[in-house]
């Protein structure tokens, strides 16, 4: 099957929003560490919910749908844990690990896993 | 025509708002300005100079959201009428609900798909073409200066601007087929025809129709205070109401709350010579699943469901 190429404003795009993506895959890792040692939770979750929701509303119009489904999950997981007096916790946790490894990939730290969709760029 | 229009796009997340730009740019909008807060739109929309023509605003932001953000340009008397279009995540009904009340004209989800934001920039478009053609001519007509709006006929579907339960006919257009877009399927509209409305046109100048329509349609709205819905003025005397809900609706019970608040402007119709406003209550029609990719039919249909209703 041929890939259809992708258009011009997004190939043009493309250098940016890696370099905006590998922004977010530092900013994520880092909040993740802040609230391992000992960070406001709440806070860390409050600011993991927002980058995921901004994640989630770009990836596929850039040709990362996988990306945008993980961060659309991530997002909604964040705003359970609240609700759900911290329950999911494992669940999210898995989330974030996913997340990270679908922004490694876009930002070009990885390539494309075998079950890439197809269009999906590594 | 396209490159005339000035946007303003507001979202808090730069990545996004690149990608909305190159694609709108490719499209042959432009120019396209860029706020990073809604604070920051609102600046760029209170300034004096070139005005800007449709504004794309996203919902979730930190310190103001784009629904407050929404009603405060409302409130802008110069940005009553621009074009507003959600670009959000956000696909619960609730937040639908709050920016069409908020006075959104349209609401596109993220992420941005390019033949669906052509089709909606095309309806504004459209919309700015229209406006522009009625001010035009009313230019021409030199008639009720200062008051475009005011150059309609009986059938033409006008924005009811002193009712605060009425918002814009392509608005509810717009409010279904967002419905329809996120398979909210739940509602059902009812058409409300008003019973010798072309009659009152023809004795009334269109400023005095105008209110007699806001009345109206204010004495619709409090009539369906148990119901959520979204209320606009049709044309052709008939208002249609979407509800959010199908189930839990009297036709009957309404029409007699109906009247009843009508009564309330007896004092004020009679001395005028207007026969009293009376309304009549069509059969509800319902978005469902098989209204495929034209969900406004729904609309249409609730609409002849009144007139049939009000015929001999």
């Amino acid at each position: 099957m041929t890939r259809r190429p992708p258009p011009g404003w997004q190939q043009a795009l493309l250098p940016t929003f890696r370099a905006l993506t590998a922004e977010r895959l530092a900013e994520l890792r880092a909040l993740r560490a802040a609230v391992r040692q000992g960070g406001d939770p709440a806070a860390g979750l409050r600011r993991i919910g927002a980058l995921a929701h901004q994640i989630a509303g770009t990836a596929a119009t850039m040709g990362f749908a996988r990306l945008g489904a993980v961060a659309a999950e991530v997002e909604e997981r964040c705003g359970r844990i609240p609700r759900a007096g911290g329950g999911g916790a494992e669940a999210l946790a898995a989330g974030l690990d996913a997340l990270e490894a679908e922004l490694a990939r876009a930002a070009g730290e990885r390539p494309a896993g075998p079950g890439a969709a197809e269009g999906e760029r590594g | 025509m396209t490159g005339q229009r000035r946007f303003l796009a507001i979202d808090d997340d730069p990545a996004f708002l690149l990608i909305l730009v190159a694609m709108m740019e490719e499209l042959g909008y432009g120019p396209i300005l860029t706020a990073r807060s809604a604070r920051e739109g609102l600046e760029i929309l209170a300034r004096g100079g070139d005005p800007i023509d449709c504004v794309l605003l996203d919902i979730q932001m930190p310190e103001m959201d784009g629904i407050a953000a929404c009603r405060r340009i409302r409130a802008m008397p110069r940005h009553r009428d621009t074009p507003i279009v959600m670009i959000t995540t956000m696909k619960a009904r609730r937040f639908v609900e709050a920016a069409f009340d908020a006075g959104a004209t349209d609401y596109l989800t993220k992420p941005l798909d390019r033949i669906e934001l052509q089709a909606r920039l095309g309806m504004v478009e459209r919309l700015l073409a229209e406006r522009e053609q009625a001010r035009m001519l009313a230019a021409e007509m030199n008639s009720i200066a200062g008051a475009p709006w005011l150059q309609f006929d009986f059938a033409d579907a006008i924005e009811l601007r002193d009712s605060d339960s009425v918002i814009d006919y392509r608005a509810l257009q717009n409010y279904v087929l967002t419905l329809n877009r996120l398979k909210l399927f739940a509602c059902g509209a009812v058409g409300f025809c008003l019973v010798g409305a072309s009659r009152a046109f023809s004795r009334l100048d269109r400023l005095a129709f105008h209110d007699y329509l806001c009345d109206v349609g204010d004495a619709i709205a409090a009539a369906l205070k148990e119901h959520r819905f979204k209320l606009a003025y049709a044309g052709g005397g008939v208002f249609v109401a979407v509800l959010d809900q199908a189930e839990g609706f009297d036709k009957a019970e309404v029409e007699a709350a109906i009247a009843q608040n009508l009564a309330f402007y007896e004092p004020l119709y009679r001395p005028l010579g207007v026969a009293m406003p009376s309304v009549r209550v069509g059969e509800m029609a319902r978005l469902g699943v098989f209204m495929g990719r034209s969900p406004s039919v729904v609309i249409e249909r609730a609409r002849e469901r009144a007139l049939r209703s009000d015929a001999p």
